[in-house]
């Protein structure tokens, strides 16, 4: 009897405590987010800003025809369903009911509209668009988007927030000032911007889709990154972009604060000048590359923010394969000496530095700093990690605008140099053919590496014209197989897309790609 | 008196017209390409060869200082890069809220830095005198963003009085503008206590005092009005670094101002939008300087008889 009273008291107990948990869980409507970032949009206009500042806030207030989840799978999303046509031609048949925020309707006139802007315009959106030549208009609810060329990542592009849909009334009604004043069809709506402090949106109350829950969200400017911690802190915002990777452990073993990581898309690299002495030996870049510790980089320097590199593409983007990098250049520096002695570098003269015929192995190395998380100490370790195997390396580092001109000039007067590179629309074509492609030498394209290889020439050709997924795929796995060979990059770091937020705030999960960010399952737990 | 003033305003046109010519000549010889930064990676050469005709970068420097002076005098500052707005909309609309920082810097330097330099220099070695020198000593070493940072640690994290950064209300102003003002509190109280000191040793303060003259009026009245041109020198270079200061603090604390502007500007090479705000600050500093010297003649009637 005594056991019954307990047991019945301890339930109780247990479901006094339980219930109420059970009753609170499930997404509640409603309340206000505040969101701090180190730096405001430029524009809320997708034509003309391109990064993540702008992205991040208006892919929530547009929408493009297509949407990629994050295995790299296509979904119609303002469009129902397409229809490949031909390859360089592909039919959309468009969503019926749908509104734009200013209350008119989404149909065929408007898709036009959008990209009709958008190729007469000189803008940033066109070099990440490809070949795309025409928008056309079959009927009311029909459009066919056609490109100047066969062109395989159509579909990936065409599901861009750049290619949001915009209200044909809004582009008219404010011109050239449209980028303050952004009207779509998606789950939020612009509400107001305060040049460098912040910019409001509001649920979009009518939204085709499941609506959001969130009444209002504030995109906060806080430049500071101690500040921006801080006001999470005392909670004058909710959720922080782009946290300081020290502060990720401390904010990690809080329970007032949740941190929530993706695997983003990024991979910073070090690439290597294929054609200048002496990088354009493989067995060199190969014994550098092994000479290189990832995983001391990964947890000394980044701490946790970012994951070891599968190969030259992140595991979200269509196309990719794994590279075993750390399986063909395991961190060896034994390993890497002997490879260079087997080449014939020896230190003849006792000097510590490797030689060969009266030259002396000597790597330049152009540093990036101020542009990537801990950029600047990662070429620094890179430097040091060299020199042990006996390399004679210079690192230069200038401020950003300065580099960037470097590594776009027809020359590059470099061996190394570190760069970090997305995957905009999440396709291999878009990273493989410009900086592998024989045909974009910089300045034209981004092969800087003047990396030269007729196999891999045809292959990215072929992939890039074809529409048949499993056959580009089978192309992009051949190509990675190649490069991974040539060993042209050292790729040390795959971004984690990190968001702290305090622990009320729910379902807040970063994409992978860094210019989007999810708001409509957000909710706040009051 | 006038023709003092036509002199001034030309050789404040020549100052303007001089530093412009520099700004410009600096972000010819600095190496970064404006227009790749700008249009980022995936641009092609032909973009950015058509954005750089466009904007007016393929000429030589010489012929854009000339359009730029000639387009100014006609109020257009140009175009940001960046910021696709016209730099005069940017400016204009940052420029009230620096203005307002620095006012409200000027006001607590004034409030506390002629007081307690007033107190320390006339009862020097005294504990008061102490006091006031140890926080000169820390205003004057400690770095504007680290007081900012330490300041918001108590005052909002710990306390829980004032919002960690933005605008909107007088809460707001208060720990920019005492982090801003903390440099000129301590460089004006040393200022006003060695100046009070000097005058307090002159004959005719002993005169006074003999005279029976309590020793509170005596500093008041004939010491602070014959040291007041020092003063008010360094009140004049203060408001100079205080605007100087505004681009630290208004970074630290999210205040929308000039400063950040101008940080962003040259960040994104950001051309007519840096040479808007520089343009900007150089033509304030050489306004108040102006309000200086012509101040001295108010304080000191012998001057505005040279």
């Amino acid at each position: 009897m005594r056991m019954k009273i307990k047991a019945f008291v301890v339930i109780t107990l247990a479901m006094t405590l339980i219930l109420p948990g059970i009753v609170s869980a499930g997404p509640k409507a409603g309340g206000k987010l505040v969101i701090g970032r180190p730096s405001d949009a430029i524009s809320l206009d997708s034509n003309t800003d391109t990064t993540a500042t702008g992205a991040v806030v208006y892919s929530n207030i547009i929408e493009p025809l297509l949407r990629v989840d994050e295995s790299g799978n296509i979904h119609p999303h303002l469009a129902e369903r397409f229809e490949v046509v031909a390859p360089d031609r592909i039919r959309f048949f468009l969503r019926k009911g749908v509104k734009f925020h200013d209350g008119n309707d989404f149909n065929a006139q408007a898709v036009k509209a959008t990209f009709d802007r958008a190729i007469n315009q000189p803008a940033r959106w066109k070099a990440l668009f490809g070949p795309i030549a025409a928008c056309d208009v079959v009927d009311d609810y029909t459009v066919e988007i056609a490109t100047s060329v066969p062109y395989g990542p159509t579909l990936p592009s065409v599901a861009m927030c750049y290619c949001g849909i915009i209200s044909p009334d809004a582009i008219k009604k404010y011109g050239d000032d449209y980028g303050r004043h952004p009207v779509g069809t998606g789950p939020f709506m612009f509400k107001e911007w305060v040049s460098k402090d912040h910019i409001t949106l509001v649920r979009n109350d009518n939204y085709w889709g499941k609506k959001a829950l969130l009444d209002e969200v504030e995109f906060k400017v806080i430049p500071e990154a101690g500040a921006r911690m801080m006001a999470l802190r005392t909670g004058d915002i909710d959720v922080v972009l782009q946290p300081p990777p020290s502060e990720i452990a401390l904010f990690k073993n809080d329970s007032k604060f949740t941190v929530n990581e993706t695997m983003g898309m990024r991979i910073i690299y070090a690439g290597f000048h294929n054609e200048r002495f002496p990088t354009d030996d493989p067995k060199v870049r190969q014994a550098l590359s092994m000479a290189v510790n990832v995983p001391a980089i990964l947890e000394n320097l980044m701490e946790g923010s970012a994951v070891a590199p599968k190969g030259y593409l992140a595991p979200a983007v269509f196309g990719f394969a794994d590279m075993e990098l750390q399986k063909r250049y395991p961190y060896n520096v034994e390993k890497a000496k002997a490879l260079l002695a087997e080449t014939g570098w020896k230190d003849s003269d006792g000097d510590g530095i490797l030689d060969k015929n009266g030259k002396k192995l000597t790597i330049k190395f152009l540093g990036t700093k101020g542009r990537y998380p801990m950029d600047a100490e990662i070429c620094e370790a890179v430097q040091a990690m060299w020199q042990e195997i006996g390399v004679d390396c210079s690192l230069e580092f200038f401020e950003w605008a300065a580099t960037f001109s470097m590594l776009r000039a027809p020359e590059l007067d470099y061996n190394t140099y570190v760069l970090g590179w997305v995957t905009t629309n999440r396709d291999a074509d878009y990273s493989l053919y410009a900086m592998f492609h024989s045909g974009q030498f910089s300045p034209k394209g981004w092969n800087r590496n003047r990396f030269s290889d007729p196999k891999v020439d045809e292959l990215l050709d072929k992939a890039r014209s074809s529409q048949e997924r499993e056959e580009r795929k089978a192309m992009y796995g051949e190509v990675q197989d190649i490069l991974a060979a040539s060993a042209s990059w050292v790729p040390i770091y795959n971004t984690k897309e990190i968001l702290i937020m305090n622990a009320k705030v729910k379902d807040f999960v970063p994409d992978p790609l860094e210019y989007l960010l999810p708001l409509q399952p957000v909710w706040i737990d009051n | 008196m006038f023709q003092y003033l036509i002199k001034r305003f030309f050789a404040a046109v020549i100052v303007i017209l001089a530093m412009l010519f520099l700004v410009m000549l600096i972000l010819d010889v600095i190496p970064g390409d404006p227009v790749a930064l700008f249009l980022g990676e995936s641009a092609t050469e032909e973009m950015v060869q058509s954005v750089r005709v466009q904007i007016g970068l393929d000429k030589p420097l010489i012929i854009r200082y000339v359009q730029y002076v000639w387009r100014l005098l006609q109020g257009d500052m140009g175009r940001s890069l960046r910021e696709m707005a016209p730099v005069s909309h940017l400016v204009w609309a940052a420029f009230p809220n620096t203005i307002l920082l620095t006012a409200a810097g000027m006001a607590l330097t004034l409030l506390l830095g002629i007081p307690l330099g007033l107190l320390s220099g006339a009862r020097p070695g005294s504990i008061v005198d102490h006091i006031s020198r140890l926080i000169s000593l820390i205003g004057l070493c400690m770095p504007v963003f680290w007081i900012g940072l330490v300041l918001m640690f108590f005052f909002s994290l710990k306390l829980g009085w004032f919002p960690v950064g933005g605008t909107g209300s007088v809460a707001h102003l208060m720990l920019p503008a005492v982090t801003l003002a903390s440099y000129s509190v301590a460089s004006l109280s040393r200022m006003t206590r060695s100046s009070i000191m000097e005058v307090l040793g002159e004959d005719y303060i002993r005169t006074a005092r003999a005279k029976g003259l309590s020793f509170s009026r005596v500093v008041l009245k004939h010491g602070f009005g014959n040291a007041m041109i020092p003063i008010i020198t360094v009140i004049g270079m203060q408001v100079g670094h205080l605007m100087g200061g505004a681009i630290l603090t208004e970074t630290v604390f999210a205040w929308p101002g000039l400063g950040r502007l101008m940080v962003g500007a040259i960040m994104d090479r950001d051309y007519p939008l840096l040479q808007g705000t520089i343009l900007v600050f150089a033509a304030s500093y050489i306004f108040i300087n102006l309000l200086v010297d012509l101040s001295y003649g108010f304080i000191d009637p012998r001057v505005s008889e040279q």
